[in-house]
């Protein structure tokens, strides 16, 4: 063990949403003195808006804390926080890479909750030390004897190394801080190898281009380096290095084992991707880190401006946000219905309605996005394949030959007594069976491996199966390629005109049922208009379902004299408001809902 | 003889550039769907009150030099006008006509019930330089009248309307309301026959309104309403009996020339007609808005309560109770909001360049209106038609 790194800790938390990680991580960043009181905010790692309400952590964090532990040596910890949601899974696999060890939260009052299920498995994969901590033991309703059998049954982890903490009142946090030291193994890396440094978060700043976090595992990097990135061989100096303490402070060099701050002129956030190896120009390492890939979005949908003249203003924020989030793309698109806007790519649902949240928010648009859809593969008729990734694009019937849709290879780690009821959604799903093991000495949980349209899983799957499994199943996937299905294209008309935006592209056995849904979805949401709309769903030229809301017969003041006008005229200002967030689509007003209307059924 | 005002180009109608409102709130009784300011009182201050309205019409002329202004209408609303003293109207009217210049045919009106007024009086009220009546007759029905908590009776205000002429007034007006809850399309179409029957020149029509966010303050109907305890007619039966109401007035002769006025030719209200073609008025008197743009346009609304009111004018006080400053956007939004309550309709071309606002950007639901029926082009300006006036609402704010 090389002795210059023996007091470095790497680790992450690894916690259910609620079960306290985020308390947790507050409570450590004070015992260790890394934040004092004036600094103290609630829930220090997560920074963006809307990590703090969602209560979800988007981007990787890390600090670095020093502690003196019990045999009078100084530690230094970093603490590499993770984001938590499946769409993000690639990320975690990265900063989980980037740790020796993971604390995992579990809540005493609710035992072991599956969502944390894989990245546990991935943690496993990593061999990562794993230290459960007992969470929330102040709270009259912990279990903690019930909650370590769980974690042995469930998991199938030694409960042995468990910490029971309460992090709300501060209660154990020094024997956990104890526990970090002994367990976790410090990094087995040696400064004096070749370079050789994991990149597991970028964004991009303003002022110094982008920044990275990295994990250096061999060698040294110091200011004035000139560096390689693996993945596409271009070569930068080295500009500025630092650690987070809680605040970005700069250092000369980070060596094997640490891990910081990493800028070096790089202008693209392209040219840093998370999983991509840093190494030496001039004495390079051996090889890469494992398993680096190429993020791809994997849906698409349509963000339009609700004002037509909001168009510049969004292709602006776009570039803008896309500078801080590389895995998100974009290009303009033209509809019939909603005019101009841009056709955006995204790593997954939760993925999508951040980037549209934070357009909304930061950038104070009003936007109106499409339905989201998967890339299609088209063959048509005597000519090579095409990717669509728009239903409207889809070429007439007749002009194809067959169509081929995206499928993944879904792992759902499920307890035995949800398991009928998640088999019964795969089935439903399209999902072709390829795999059923039992795991643990109890045989109490089990893995089930689907192949599954990738369709299907973004139509709410993962919601359908935390809610039928009461949130014990856990999914995580990797892409299976390309099958052929029998898909049509469903159109919706609203009095008469198909209403591009609101085309989807579905199985042909569900159509009647989506085209049913879709028309009652619609008939929900439309707001009673001047005039009587009619909703039609059809394939090709054969409708299939029709909703009709009925004109609004009466909306007018009696009386209007003197004392009413600007009363009146405030009526009119607010009811003029509200139809600022609608589009105009031929005469008929749709609120923004009505084009997401086709991503939720009511199965 | 029919008064005279100005023609507002914009809307093609004879309407009043500035007026004078003036507001008398005291009621023998308060009626439960009356969101006007009132105050029901068994002895009236006539006196004080009347003082208080000359100390208020004195320093609102100095403070906003208005003094010597051309008034083309005078309206005397309230409460009920017909319990002021017919000498105290004579020394109100004296005092706008010697501070202002009160023009030739210039319409005065005064608002009756029919249950507090009888001919002696009303021709005292003439004589003081009253010209028209609006008398609130509401129906002839008992039941329709106890439903609205009226004191008087169909007999009461068909005698009270005789008197009016008696006292030498041509130019008489009534009130109406339907949508009553418990009131018959049957009951709406004989009110509206009795109505034309009495030969009136002027006839409002109102259906009764119980939204709270479109009243100004909160009436005891409205309440029932919120309770379920009373339950108003449905929207197609309330739209029926508009219909009933227009067809009847048409075949006496009164056209309909506002959402809920008609009239026979050249008998339309002067004074009401500024209100929606963006004219000026100043107003006196408990809870009056007032209207004037001779520095910066605003409008300002004056206490509700009468005694509230009289303290502060007698205090030597502003009786205001809000003030509010107008943008270039909302006397725009205002244009256009009331420019579309009238049958002659309004030209909006005309009032977007007045106001500097896009007219292209409108140009596609106008189109839309137009051939959906909801809207016709009158003399070039963008009117609506019976079935656009059902929905006047979704559509000014649409063109605003």
């Amino acid at each position: 063990m090389p002795s210059e790194n023996a007091h470095i800790r790497n680790f992450s938390i690894i916690a259910h949403i609620d079960h306290g990680k985020s308390t947790l991580a507050d409570r450590l960043l004070e015992k260790t003195g890394t934040v004092n009181d004036r600094q103290k905010q609630a829930q220090f790692l997560d920074n963006m808006d809307i990590e703090r309400e969602r209560g979800i952590t988007i981007k990787a964090q890390t600090v670095r804390m020093h502690y003196k532990a019990l045999d009078g040596k100084d530690y230094v910890l970093n603490l590499i926080d993770t984001p938590g949601h499946v769409d993000f899974a690639y990320e975690v696999s990265r900063s989980l890479a980037a740790c020796e060890g993971a604390l995992l939260v579990v809540d005493a009052t609710q035992g072991v909750e599956a969502q944390t299920l894989a990245n546990v498995y991935m943690a496993m994969e990593h061999d990562l030390e794993i230290i459960p901590v007992i969470n929330k033991i102040d709270l009259p309703s912990a279990d903690v004897e019930r909650t370590l059998n769980e974690i042995e049954d469930v998991i199938g982890l030694d409960s042995s190394t468990a910490v029971p903490v309460s992090a709300k009142e501060g209660v154990n946090i020094d024997k956990l801080l104890e526990a970090v030291v002994k367990l976790i193994p410090p990094p087995a890396g040696s400064k004096d190898d070749p370079l050789k440094a994991l990149v597991f978060d970028s964004w991009y700043d303003n002022y110094r281009g982008v920044v990275m976090l990295v994990r250096v595992v061999d060698g040294e990097v110091k200011i004035g380096q000139k560096i390689k990135l693996w993945s596409n061989g271009k070569t930068f100096e080295v500009q500025e290095l630092g650690v987070i303490a809680p605040f970005p402070t700069a250092v000369k060099s980070l060596m094997a084992g640490e891990v910081g701050i990493f800028v070096a002129n790089v202008k693209e956030l392209a040219d840093a991707k998370v999983g991509d190896t840093i190494t030496d120009a001039e004495r390079p390492t051996a090889a890469p880190f494992p398993d680096f890939k190429e993020v791809q979005p994997m849906v698409f949908s349509g963000v339009f401006p609700v004002d037509a003249a909001d168009y510049d203003n969004l292709r602006d924020a776009l570039t803008k946000l896309r500078l801080n989030d590389s895995a998100f793309t974009w290009e303009p698109e033209t509809s019939t219905a909603l005019g101009f806007g841009f056709r955006c790519g995204f790593l997954g649902l939760l993925h999508m309605e951040i980037v549209q949240e934070r357009l909304e928010r930061e950038y104070n648009l009003n936007l109106i996005s499409t339905a989201p859809s998967v890339v299609y593969k088209v063959f048509p008729h005597g000519k090579e394949a095409i990717f669509i990734d728009n239903p409207s694009k889809l070429p007439p019937t007749q002009n194809i030959e067959h169509l081929e849709e995206p499928y993944l290879i879904c792992h759902i780690h499920v307890p035995n007594d949800h398991l009928g009821s998640i088999l019964k959604l795969c089935q439903d799903r399209r999902g072709i069976q390829k795999g059923l093991e039992y795991l643990g000495t109890t045989g109490t949980r089990c893995r089930v491996t689907y192949e599954m349209p990738l369709a299907e899983v973004v139509f709410d799957f993962f919601d359908k199966m935390k809610s039928i499994s009461r949130g014990y199943a856990s999914l995580d996937y990797e892409l299976g390629g390309y099958k052929e299905a029998d898909l049509v294209k469903l159109d919706i008309l609203i009095n008469g005109e198909i209403v591009d935006a609101l085309s989807i592209i579905v199985h042909k056995d569900r159509a009647y049922l989506r085209g049913r849904e879709v028309c009652e979805k619609l008939k929900a949401v439309i707001h009673k208009q001047m005039f009587e709309v009619a909703i039609q769903a059809a394939i090709g030229s054969k409708i299939i379902s029709r909703e009709t809301i009925s004109a609004v017969r009466k909306n007018v003041l009696a009386k209007c004299y003197g004392g009413d006008i600007s009363r009146k005229r405030k009526l009119l200002e607010k009811q003029k408001e509200g139809k600022k967030r609608m589009k105009q689509v031929g005469v008929v007003e749709l609120p923004q809902e009505a084009f997401l209307a086709v991503l939720k059924s009511e199965e | 003889m029919a008064p005279r005002a100005p023609l507002d180009p914009l809307t093609g109608l004879e309407a009043a550039r500035f007026g004078v409102y003036v507001h008398f709130p005291y009621c023998l009784s308060k009626c439960p769907y009356c969101d006007f300011a009132s105050t029901a009182a068994r002895t009236i201050p006539d006196e004080r009150y009347t003082a208080a309205i000359l100390a208020e019409l004195e320093g609102r002329l100095e403070a906003q030099q208005l003094t010597g202004r051309e008034v083309t209408s005078i309206f005397i609303g309230g409460g009920t006008p017909s319990l002021w003293a017919p000498a105290s109207v004579a020394k109100v009217l004296e005092a706008l006509r010697s501070k202002l210049r009160v023009a030739e045919g210039c319409e005065v009106t005064l608002e009756a019930n029919p249950g507090a007024s009888d001919a002696g009086r009303f021709a005292d009220y003439r004589a003081a330089g009253v010209n028209r009546l609006s008398m609130g007759v509401q129906s002839f029905e008992a039941s329709t009248l106890a439903t609205l908590g009226r004191a008087h009776d169909g007999a009461t205000a068909a005698r009270a309307f005789e008197a009016a002429r008696r006292a030498g007034f041509d130019n008489v007006s009534m009130d109406f309301i339907y949508g009553v809850h418990g009131q018959t399309l049957a009951q709406v179409e004989s009110d509206a026959r009795r109505a034309v029957a009495l030969g009136s020149e002027h006839l409002s029509a109102y259906a009764l309104t119980l939204d709270k966010a479109s009243l100004a303050e909160e009436v005891p109907l409205a309440r029932q309403l919120a309770r379920g305890e009373v339950s108003l007619p449905p929207d197609d039966t309330v739209v029926r009996m508009q219909r009933v109401v227009r067809d009847v007035f048409a075949a006496a002769g009164l056209q309909r020339y506002e959402i809920s006025n008609y009239a026979k030719p050249g008998f339309h209200s002067r004074h009401n007609a500024l209100y929606w073609t963006g004219g000026e008025y100043l107003a006196l008197g408990t809870g009056a808005t007032g209207h004037l743009r001779a520095t910066a346009p605003f409008r300002y609304s004056n206490q509700r309560s009468a005694e509230k009111y009289l303290l502060e004018v007698e205090a030597g006080r502003w009786p205001e109770a809000s003030r509010e400053e107008l943008s270039g956007l909302e006397l725009f939004e205002e244009r256009v909001a009331m420019g579309l309550r009238l049958a002659s309709g309004v030209d909006l071309a005309a009032v977007c360049a007045l106001f500097g606002q896009d007219f292209a950007s409108r140009a596609l639901t106008v189109r839309h209106l137009l051939s959906a029926g909801m809207a016709e082009q009158r003399e070039g300006r963008l009117a609506l038609t019976d079935a656009g006036f059902d929905v006047h609402s979704a559509i000014a704010a649409r063109l605003m």
